[in-house]
């Protein structure tokens, strides 16, 4: 893969469109911290990796949280245009929102793909290699190379193992997670299944012996325990029921009548139903149910005649009474009339007594008037008396106001006993009227008893009403005790019905029991068997596919070391002239451990790396990547190196000048640095054509303010 | 010789060389996460099938 322009929009510390022309063999881009070198870069990897170059799992700190889109800008776009294999295709990456990717990818026929289809093409591209890859064999960036320089040796073989082009044996490793594969377990889940089912058997055994026993206390031998011994109790059923409903004169039901043994399930539930139906419908029953009726008709009437009569005694009694302390009402009639006449001849005698008195009364007030010329003159006779007014004042005193006392009291007397035979005549009616209001109540009744009953005027009513009660009595007994002879019959049919379904769970029990017992013979369990078998061979076979990849992976190495040994020696030596390591040996094995390949860098048998420093393990790790760049089978035509020059002395720089003019004899180089000697040396080295973009300075509005060189600054 | 082909002439046999080139074809189209997936697949459809028949002898002998 080679590219040739990039257009980015939007994206990091890029405001605005700009656009960068990759064609020259050398992309030299410079400047100091911050100007946008870093995002030029990134650019290139987001859009081959999206999403990808984001997050923890990138093992970079920088690009936790890290923000794609710039803040100033509506969108964000990179487009790289590349060739493969002399065709040209244009990669394009968008982002929507704060995390959608959409790629999309021209191809050289004009075609556009997107979706599915663009990430598989943009794979095809890629070779395959991932982000990791990527970053340790195509692009040397300054966090990762920290694992070839860190101590830890499993981080640094790994990343040995990218840099050589060998993490696809890794992804086979890891990717095959032989450790989630437990063929045991299949096998644990039959034993467990086999115990499951003993543990069932041994249950059912238990209940058909249970069983067996509670039909052996009811007389039933094992060896009627079978469906024909079932059948002949449904059919004895069927016949008893039969018989039953003829002696009755009622019929069985439709449905029970039809039903055949052949379901013993549904004979059963049918039966319970018609046992059910004949408990309430037989004659007697309902024969019951009318004496019951009657009875309740006869009580009732009892009680009302009863009711009735004794209510007609007293009533009959509280007149009589009356009567005799009273007299009837004829004779109280009398005494009131009696009374009222001695009232009006009062009422008279006062009259006349009033008006005798008046006359006096008036003489006296005309004798007391003014002018009268004499005082002793009676104005009713003209007779003359000596103090005539001293005389008649007295007389009026004495005789006639005592005397009309005397009457109103004798009136008033007479009122009140008129008033007492006026209440007592009330009294009297209305004893009356109760009476012959029950009376004709009662008549009422023992007219409709005797007519109900039958009776004549000289039958006693009650007393008959006595002897149907006790002859409806007699009766109910009698139909009660035949009602009980009937149930008692149905009860011990359906006690049948039990004992039917206890032969019904022996004999399902059974067959349960001798199926449980031969399904380790049956076809399902042999396939049982076979898939665990079957999953312990894939394990197995996992395995040997895991062991000829870490064996291929070792061999692989070991060619590949082989092939660049010399060459990493040399840059090594070039790079730091240091003065104990005249030639530097790689040696590869397998870990015993992880089973991975294990690379020991040493000098006369030694370990070096704990003797170098940072800058020497740089250049350690700039000498592996490097060597390996030259190799035939590198999968792409360029490298990116992101500020190579870290720690390195003045001499190490000019000599990494001299070593990446090397490598771009046959490989494109994107290079960025803030470094002035190296950019220097490189300037002065390279002597292939190069484009040199400086990154002069950055503004927010703007993003980098960059200017173009071309073949030299 | 590219790194499939080195793996598979370690391979002892066939069976195992057809296996490796499924789950070389998972690698192809979707990377690790295929190899995890093609292997994974294989292993669920044995544990499925295993389960199914299972089922049918839990069935079969009832509760």
């Amino acid at each position: 893969m080679q590219l040739k322009k990039i257009r980015i929009t939007g994206f990091r510390g890029f405001n605005g469109t700009q656009e960068f022309d990759l064609s020259s063999p050398v992309i030299i881009l410079f400047g100091e911290n911050g100007a946008g070198k870093s995002s030029f870069l990134n650019a290139i990897e987001w859009c081959l990796f999206g999403e990808e170059i984001v997050g923890k799992a990138t093992g970079i700190r920088e690009r936790v949280n890290w923000e794609i889109k710039n803040r100033h800008s509506k969108e964000c776009i990179v487009e790289l245009h590349i060739t493969q294999n002399d065709k040209k295709y244009i990669v394009k990456r968008i982002l929507k929102g704060k995390s959608k990717h959409i790629l999309s990818i021209e191809s050289p026929d004009g075609d556009t793909l997107s979706g599915d289809e663009a990430y598989e093409k943009l794979s095809e591209l890629l070779h395959n290699i991932t982000f990791k890859d990527f970053m340790s064999s195509v692009y040397q960036h300054q966090e990762v190379i920290r694992f070839i320089l860190t101590q830890e040796p499993r981080d640094r073989n790994e990343a040995i193992d990218r840099l050589l082009g060998l993490s696809q044996y890794r992804n086979f490793i890891e990717g095959i997670d032989l450790k989630s594969i437990k063929p045991e377990k299949l096998q644990e889940e039959i034993t467990s299944l086999e115990r499951e089912i003993e543990a069932k058997v041994k249950v059912w055994e238990e209940q058909i012996e249970s069983y067996e026993k509670e039909l052996k206390e009811k007389n039933i031998c094992e060896p009627e325990i079978c469906e024909k011994g079932i059948k002949r109790m449904c059919d004895e059923i069927k016949d008893k029921l039969s018989k039953f409903t003829r002696e009755l004169g009622i019929n069985l039901s439709e449905e029970f009548k039809s039903v055949t043994l052949d379901n013993v399930n549904e004979f059963l539930e049918l039966g319970k139903k018609e046992i059910i139906r004949l408990r309430s419908e037989m004659p007697d029953i309902k024969r019951q149910k009318e004496l019951h009726e009657k009875m309740l008709v006869i009580e009732k009437n009892k009680s009302n005649f009863e009711k009735l009569k004794n209510d007609y005694e007293d009533k009959q009694q509280n007149l009589k009474n009356f009567i005799e302390k009273n007299g009837n009402i004829e004779k109280l009639e009398e005494k009131l009339k009696e009374v009222d006449q001695n009232i009006k001849f009062k009422k008279q005698e006062r009259k006349n007594t009033n008006q005798h008195g008046n006359i006096i009364k008036e003489a006296l007030d005309y004798l007391n008037s003014e002018g009268v010329p004499d005082k002793n003159k009676c104005p009713v006779c003209g007779s003359k008396t000596d103090n005539l007014i001293e005389h008649l004042d007295k007389e009026y005193r004495e005789k006639f106001e005592r005397e009309l006392k005397k009457i109103d009291e004798e009136i008033e007397d007479l009122q009140r006993k008129k008033n007492k035979i006026e209440n007592l005549i009330r009294d009297g009616e209305k004893l009356q009227k109760d009476f012959e209001e029950v009376k004709e109540e009662f008549s009422n009744l023992q007219t409709k008893l005797r007519k109900d009953l039958g009776l004549t005027e000289r039958d006693d009513v009650l007393h008959c009403i006595e002897l149907k009660k006790k002859k409806i009595e007699e009766e109910i007994n009698k139909i009660t005790q035949n009602i009980k002879e009937k149930q008692g019959h149905l009860t011990q049919i359906e006690c049948q019905f039990p004992i039917i379904e206890k032969f019904l769970h022996v004999i399902e029990l059974r067959e349960k029991r001798e199926k449980a017992r031969e399904i380790t013979k049956t076809e399902n369990w042999r396939k049982l068997e076979e898939k665990a078998e079957g999953l312990k061979r894939l394990r197995e076979a996992l395995e040997n596919i895991v062991e000829s990849v870490k064996k291929t992976s070792l061999e692989d190495a070991q060619n590949k070391i082989d092939l660049i040994k010399q060459k990493v020696s040399k840059n090594f030596k070039n790079l730091t002239q240091h003065p104990l390591i005249s030639h530097l040996q790689i040696e590869v094995k397998e870990d015993r451990r992880t089973g991975s390949n294990s690379y020991n860098f040493q000098h006369d048998g030694k370990d070096v790396t704990p003797i170098l420093s940072q800058g020497q393990l740089n250049s350690l790790a700039l000498s592996i990547f490097l060597s390996m760049t030259e190799t035939t089978d590198f999968p792409f035509s360029f490298i990116m190196l992101d500020d190579p020059s870290q720690s390195l002395g003045k001499e190490e720089k000019e000599k990494l000048a001299d070593i990446l003019n090397n490598i771009s004899q046959n490989r494109d180089l994107i290079l960025s640095t803030m470094d002035g000697e190296l950019f220097q040396f490189l300037n002065e080295k390279i002597t292939k054509e190069k484009i040199t973009y400086v990154f002069e300075d950055w503004t927010p509005e703007e993003g980098p303010i960059v200017s173009r060189e071309k073949n030299g600054y | 010789m590219g790194t499939k082909e080195k793996i598979k002439k370690n391979l002892a046999n066939e069976e195992l060389k057809e296996l490796f080139e499924e789950i070389y074809e998972g690698f192809s189209n979707k990377g690790k996460e295929g190899i995890k997936e093609t292997v994974e697949n294989k292993v669920n459809k044995i544990k499925k099938e295993f389960e199914e028949i299972k089922m049918k002898i839990e069935n079969a002998i009832g509760g």
